[in-house]
């Protein structure tokens, strides 16, 4: 009779403990999977959830909160942030976490999302945190991933001309040091499927070593990093969140220089940076020299010269081995910051310098592409805060070349409303390497265009978002031989009327032109559009079950040719603690696509919370599963089995990544070591 | 040249809808005017002047895209008394050689603290030179439902009954159009006005504005329509019980309308 009480008393326990070990990972999973929707399909999102993570463990005091750190938390918008800040001056110091209510712009939903990553202490100062001993404070984390696709890919069979090298295995090696915001340290090893496994000494190798606050600098980094400044237009490595229904993401929020931790092998710097202060200034001096990879020839006076650089990271084939690190990019500059209360000015300045010249390719629409040895770049960047309004904008000028800007506003209209506006003019022949400008093309270059969004929040269970960006494109494209120009809408109705329900309702409709398809004397620009309905459905059985179910609908229509249709849906279940320590959730998912233009994209669960985009396109059925499993407490195992199976097709994938048969699955294992 | 433009307005069916002039501010927050209350939306929803306080007259000019010479001119004026009101209306549009003018009689009358039902009856001139002149009367119905203190649905019919101009002669339609529309002002100073709308024989069309109060006296609006794509955006000054507000609407290939117009409220 004692056991049997015992162990129910102890399952409970268990089962207490692991539902609120799942809960506080459903909150950063949840978040992520929200602003997965907005990205692009190769940004790393590990980073993001690292820096959430962290923030669960160390919650930021808002009491002493800074406008830097709370930029981090990317679902908060600029206006918010000022108007948090402003709130402290005007009213003083928190004393619950919940006050946040009073603060303008803080809907009921922005603080549940907050309220895992911040916290109100007023007997904390930094005064106790400054002499502990640096070792005590270190927390490391060691991350060890590998994955494979189990059937086998053509460029693996012994083929004689072009062909993978190496070995189908994709393994990662991630090493993070942290120290109370003090000290930071990085290792990151990468192998992509097809490279060779030990390569001098591994394919991809990053890492950086972070000093923080220490005297008049306020960072110091010695290895990779990266820089984000402004609205992205002059000096912003890596990516950043493109129009979303979260209107307010066309402002984007810098967070200057930072250590690189992504796997992603092309956008970073290799050198030294750092940020000094003095009073309300801040300097940021750089420098980096890395080498590329590039596609290279020799031009009729010998030398070497390249058109493009190859930002895949690949190195496979003999031609991409080849390619490796062939071309060297020297990088120094500086950018300076002024902040007086509401305000904030910066300028930059830059020069690259390149070992061999880009030379400029035959077609007409890449007159005005980048050619030359070197680029110096200056930018001018400002945003403003008056009282409910936000404004923003950068101003760049690549030196010999174009002109770019941008600017914009976010207004808080009312309680329930906010909108945003957003005006852009970048020259067809502005050039930057590091360009991430909220644009409709993939490089913010040869674009003219008007944004305007609007967020109706009347209450706790309706949320109304709306925007509608026209834009017009000055020269040729590609598959473009005219100026051309388009629009792009987007709806989205979400209702929830309690926690366990959410229902969401998405219409997005794109209209661009292209080169007509037909056979005609005169070519001329055909209309495309492109028009996507979604329905969604979130909810929770006990808090511990959740399901999600979507449907979506494509339609690609070009020209007076016929519609193509697709269609995905999708059920998606997440398990609760089961059998003692193991977690998970699952994927079923049914698509028919009438082709690849009505293909449709998904965001698809990963381990460690990291996110994939799922790209449904043809006909068939789609399944993932996800487990975790908690060995002790310094030691977690996931492991992924994903499957594609295709129906009426004979092989899967094109080139060198085609598998025969109609099945591609994908296998992933991950160790994480925390100490 | 004059006949080119004849042939061209007459060729288009967009202009022919043209000649509802729903005044500057209305166009700025993108021809919403079917659940917002404004002596010019009873040219789209006869029951939309439900909570006018005062006696309202309004005049309006505007520019058509395309050309200099094509205007409209547009006067407005509507009484409330009790819980009825009553309004008139008079539009004219075109150039000297092409001349489409509308004048209209509306009577809407309040059923209810919340709800109203409203008509409007037109008489419809169209002058070509050389060609001559045809009339036609329609009648436009409409109701306008108060559903919470900070949302308004209406809901009309524009020639409810598909008139057309009595004349063999010429063939010119005039438009029946579906209208519903809501309107969502939580504050005295913000105003976002939603409307759906069918003319027949042309595709949904959907649009969505907004009117802020940005200061005492001033204000900013911005609308956009979906089919066909189009871009509005307008301020107004109020001054007393003067009220002057300007409009454009930009057409990605047709370019910019200006509008003005000025109302006085008694």
């Amino acid at each position: 009779m004692r056991f049997k009480i015992l162990t129910i008393l102890c399952l409970w326990i268990s089962a207490s403990i692991a539902y609120a070990q799942n809960h506080e990972e459903a909150d950063i999973r949840d978040l992520v999977e929200s602003v997965a929707e907005n990205l692009s399909e190769d940004y790393d999102l590990t980073e993001l959830t690292e820096v959430l993570d962290r923030f669960k463990k160390h919650p930021i005091n808002l009491n002493q909160t800074t406008k830097d750190e709370l930029k981090r938390l990317v679902f908060l918008s600029p206006l918010q942030i000022s108007n948090l800040l402003n709130h402290f001056k005007e009213n003083g110091k928190f004393l619950d976490v919940l006050e946040l209510q009073a603060v303008e712009g803080f809907t009921v939903e922005i603080i549940e999302q907050l309220l895992p990553f911040v916290t109100v202490d007023q007997n904390l100062t930094f005064a106790e945190l400054k002499d502990k001993n640096i070792y005590k404070n270190g927390e490391n984390n060691l991350f060890l991933r590998y994955a494979r696709t189990l059937q086998k890919l053509k460029g693996f069979e012994d083929l004689p001309g072009n062909k993978y090298l190496g070995t189908p295995d994709r393994f990662q090696l991630r090493y993070r040091y942290h120290n109370d915001d003090r000290l930071a340290a990085s290792l990151t090893l990468d192998k992509d499927a097809g490279e060779k496994f030990f390569n001098k000494p591994f394919d991809f190798y990053s890492g950086s070593i972070a000093l923080f606050k220490v005297g008049r600098i306020k960072k110091l980094i010695l290895g990779d990093y990266t820089m984000q400044f402004g609205q992205g237009l002059t000096l912003w490595s890596g990516f950043s969140f493109g129009k979303a229904p979260d209107v307010t993401s066309v402002a984007k929020k810098d967070l200057g220089l930072r250590p690189y931790t992504s796997s992603n092998e092309y956008a970073f710097f290799r050198g030294t940076a750092a940020t000094l202060f003095y009073k309300n200034i801040e300097i940021t001096p750089f420098v980096s020299l890395r080498k590329l990879d590039a596609s290279q020839s020799f031009d009729a006076d010998s030398n070497l010269v390249q058109s493009t650089i190859n930002q895949t990271g690949l190195h496979r084939t003999p031609t991409e081995i080849k390619n490796k690190n062939s071309l060297s990019q020297l990088v120094l500059g500086s950018v300076f910051q002024y902040n007086e209360g509401e305000f904030s000015i910066g300028g930059i300045a830059y020069h690259t310098n390149f070992s061999s010249s880009f030379i400029s390719q035959s077609s007409v629409y890449d007159h005005f592409s980048f050619t030359g040895q070197s680029l110096t770049n200056l930018g001018l960047f400002y945003n403003y805060t008056l009282q409910n309004i936000y404004l923003f904008g950068e101003g760049a000028k690549s030196i010999r070349n174009g002109f770019a800007f941008n600017s914009g506003a976010l207004l808080s209209l009312s309680r329930t409303i906010s909108c945003a506006i957003f005006y852009r003019n970048y020259n067809k022949d502005y050039h930057s390497f590091f360009n991430q400008a909220t644009s409709e093309n993939t490089e913010a270059i040869n674009e003219d265009g008007l944004y305007a969004g609007l967020n109706v929040v009347p209450n706790k269970v309706w949320h109304i978002s709306f925007y509608a960006d026209y834009f017009k494109f000055p020269w040729l494209k590609y598959r473009v031989d005219a100026p051309s120009k388009g629009y792009e809408i987007l709806g989205q109705i979400k209702y929830t009327p309690g926690k366990a329900f959410k229902a969401t309702l998405r219409y997005k409709s794109e209209i661009k032109q292209q080169n007509t398809d037909l056979e005609v004397p005169l070519n001329f620009l055909d209309q495309i559009r492109k028009e996507n309905y979604r329905l969604e459905f979130n909810w929770q059985i006990n808090k511990q079950w959740k399901f999600q179910n979507r449907l979506e609908v494509s339609q690609f229509k070009k020209g007076i040719q016929p519609r193509e249709f697709g269609y995905l849906a999708y059920q998606d279940i997440n398990f609760p603690q089961l059998f003692g320590k193991l977690t998970g959730n699952v994927r079923f998912a049914y698509f028919s696509t009438a082709g690849y233009n009505s293909r449709i994209y998904a965001y698809e669960d990963d381990v460690l919370y990291s996110f994939a985009f799922g790209v449904y396109s043809g006909k068939g059925f789609r399944s993932y599963l996800n487990l975790k499993y908690k060995l002790n407490d310094r030691l977690d195992a996931w492991v992924r089995y994903a499957m594609f199976r295709y129906r009426d097709v004979q092989t899967v994938g094109t080139y060198l990544d085609e598998i025969e048969g109609n099945k591609k699955t994908d296998l992933k294992f991950q160790l994480r070591y925390q100490f | 040249m004059k006949v080119w433009y004849v042939l061209f307005i007459s060729l288009i069916p967009q202009f022919l809808f043209a000649q509802n002039n729903l005044g500057p501010r209305l166009t700025a927050i993108g021809k919403n005017a079917i659940a917002v209350s404004d002596v010019w939306s009873i040219q789209a929803n006869p029951a939309a002047g439900q909570d006018l306080k005062s006696a309202i007259i309004a005049i309006a000019y505007l520019r058509h895209f395309f050309s200099n010479e094509i205007s409209s001119q547009a006067f407005a004026a509507a009484i409330p008394f009790n819980n009825n009101l009553v309004a008139t209306s008079f539009q004219a549009y075109g150039f000297s050689e092409y001349k489409e003018s509308k004048i209209g009689f509306g009577y809407a009358k309040k059923l209810g603290p919340d709800f109203s039902l409203g008509l409007n009856a037109n008489y419809h001139q169209l002058k070509i030179a050389g060609y001559g002149h045809i009339t036609g009367l329609s009648l436009d119905i409409g109701t306008y439902y108060k559903l919470l203190k900070e949302v308004a649905l209406g809901a009309s019919v524009i020639n409810i009954a598909q008139q057309q101009y009595a004349s063999e002669a010429l063939k010119s339609d005039i438009p029946t159009v579906f209208s519903i529309g809501s309107s969502y002002q939580p504050t005295e100073e913000v105003l976002v006005a939603v409307t759906i709308s069918k003319i027949l024989k042309q595709p949904v069309d959907a649009s969505i504005g907004i009117d802020y109060k940005f200061a005492r006296g001033f204000s900013l609006r911005g609308g956009i329509s979906i089919c066909p794509f189009k871009q509005y955006g307008g301020f107004g000054l109020n001054y007393k019980q003067f009220l002057l507000d300007m409009a454009t609407v930009y057409d990605p290939n047709l370019g910019y309308s200006p509008q003005m117009g000025i109302s006085y409220a008694f």
